[in-house]
């Protein structure tokens, strides 16, 4: 076959345009080959290949059982968060008890899942105090580590804690800093990181002596914005938006990478006349927030349920609708189109934009010996 | 700017980077590039064409002289061809492929293969 001349580079070159369940496989090949796939620069140029690469590879759909991938029986998936560059975070929770063990990281690509540690106690949790937890996902781009952030909301008592994971060191830390008003965080609903910042909606809490209450008014909305590697908080209001006629709600999404507000409308008069207007955030650093409201979405078969996926520049807007199908609704013809379906609910399967990574998140091998190889050599960081 | 190496190729006579069979394939490709670039389709079914008189011991000599003549798009095509010919082979295949032994202790070989066993299903018969 191939003489054996072919220079490092070029093996790497070839390597790197492997679809992962390949380069799985040969990492039996050779004990170099093994130790490269686990080079931090061959896994970010095998996923910049597999993110520019257009043409739908790698297997035929499989059925996960995800519950599968927590250590302990847990009763259902709460929620999945990412992905981002190919793993994806998930929460499980159990119907009884206050176990811990409920957080995973998931490569479907390497079929690798991660069990994060238990998150100790701190003193200010003691018990009694009423608290919830929301999550956020995403990556450090100065690192490229993956963060997962969990905050503690003590409705509107205290300030929320953050707190973050690194996969990297996979442990815990508390931040000191906090967002500066009291505040009720909301669970992301869409995507919700980008560019190393991870986003929030928030209401702010008025605190009166032995109670807390929303301000009377229209409430007034925030957005909280997290810079994963700084762990710097930025806060700024939402924009006022119209509230006649039917406004339903509104929530943070990233879309076209762009930060926006997609906020629901049903006409009280004709519950079937459902619209959504998307508000785009400007995206300067340094600059003061705006928000410009970018589009309007409107036509029969819209449903202010409907998840929003993409806005296309060709004016399809592509939708997961809440009967389980996939749409494209056509922003020229106001048509709507459905061209899958899968379950009865949005609630049953979500759909995603996936690119695989060969990223490991268990770290090292099973090899005792050090890999004596130049390919491996050459890849050090 | 792409055929700076090309005349130090013409100029350097003991070459074996470069044959002249393989120059009459590797060097027409800028032109064709250039005058079909917007096209993707069109330029994907040259490709093909071109590689279907090529066997598959020429492939290494093409891709050699499309490094040598640092010419990125003819080595990314190279190697995408390349990847796609072996990303169904098995792991003896990919070894005769690229002149390698295997250099795992007895016992570790079996074990990552266990490990990964799902990457075996659905590959090709050697």
């Amino acid at each position: 076959m191939l003489r054996h001349d072919l220079p490092q580079d070029v093996v790497v070159e070839i390597l790197s345009r492997l679809p992962v369940k390949s380069l799985m496989r040969f990492n039996c090949v050779h004990k170099s080959w093994y130790a490269l796939m686990r080079s931090h620069h061959f896994i970010t140029k095998h996923h910049k290949f597999a993110t520019s690469n257009n043409l739908g590879r790698g297997e035929v759909s499989r059925d996960v059982d995800l519950l599968s991938l927590f250590p302990d029986k847990i009763d259902y998936l709460h929620c999945i968060y990412g992905p981002y560059n190919g793993i994806f975070f998930l929460q499980g929770l159990y119907k009884m008890g206050d176990n811990v063990k409920d957080l995973v990281l998931w490569n479907p690509a390497t079929r690798e899942s991660k069990v994060l540690p238990e998150i100790k106690r701190g003193r200010h949790y003691g018990s009694g105090k009423h608290l919830c937890f929301k999550f956020g996902f995403g990556i450090d781009p100065n690192t490229n580590d993956y963060k997962v952030v969990r905050i503690v909301d003590f409705y509107g008592c205290q300030q929320l804690q953050f707190e973050v994971y690194n996969l990297s060191t996979d442990s815990w830390r508390v931040i000191d800093r906090s967002a500066s008003k009291l505040y009720n965080i909301y669970s992301s609903r869409f995507p919700s990181y980008l560019n190393g910042f991870h986003h929030w909606k928030a209401t702010e809490i008025s605190r009166r002596k032995g109670w807390m209450f929303l301000e009377h008014g229209p409430t007034r909305m925030f957005i909280i914005s997290f810079d994963m590697s700084n762990k710097v908080f930025l806060e700024a209001p939402l924009p006022t938006v119209p509230c006649a006629f039917g406004f339903i709600g509104e929530d943070i999404a990233v879309i076209n990478d762009s930060v926006s507000l997609i906020v629901g409308y049903r006409d009280t008069r004709n519950p079937d006349i459902n619209w959504f207007d998307i508000w785009v955030m400007s995206s300067e650093i340094g600059v003061e927030r705006t928000w410009t409201k970018k589009f309007k979405v409107e036509g029969s078969g819209l449903e202010f349920d409907d998840r929003l996926l993409e806005i296309r520049e060709d004016g399809l807007v592509i939708l997961h609708k809440n009967d389980g199908s996939l749409a494209a609704y056509d922003r020229k013809t106001q048509e709507l189109r459905k061209f899958a379906k899968y379950g009865n609910h949005f609630y049953e399967c979500l759909a995603f934009t996936y690119t695989e990574t060969l990223a490991f998140m268990n770290g090292g091998g099973h090899l005792k010996k050090q890999p004596s190889s130049h390919l491996c050599n050459l890849y050090k960081q | 700017m792409k055929f700076c190496t090309v005349k130090q190729y013409f100029d350097d006579e003991n070459n074996n980077n470069v044959t002249n069979g393989i120059a009459t394939t590797v060097i027409p490709l800028p032109n064709k590039h250039l005058k079909i670039k917007a096209n993707n389709k069109e330029m994907e079914q040259y490709e093909q064409e071109l590689l279907r008189n090529v066997m598959p011991q020429e492939l290494t000599k093409l891709i050699l002289a499309a490094n040598y003549l640092n010419f990125k798009e003819a080595l990314d095509f190279f190697c995408r061809t390349v990847a796609n010919a072996i990303q169904n082979k098995s792991v003896d295949y990919v070894r005769k492929f690229f002149g390698l032994e295997s250099d795992f202790e007895p016992g570790e070989e079996e074990k990552l293969c266990k490990e990964f066993a799902w990457s075996f299903e659905g590959v090709d018969e050697d």
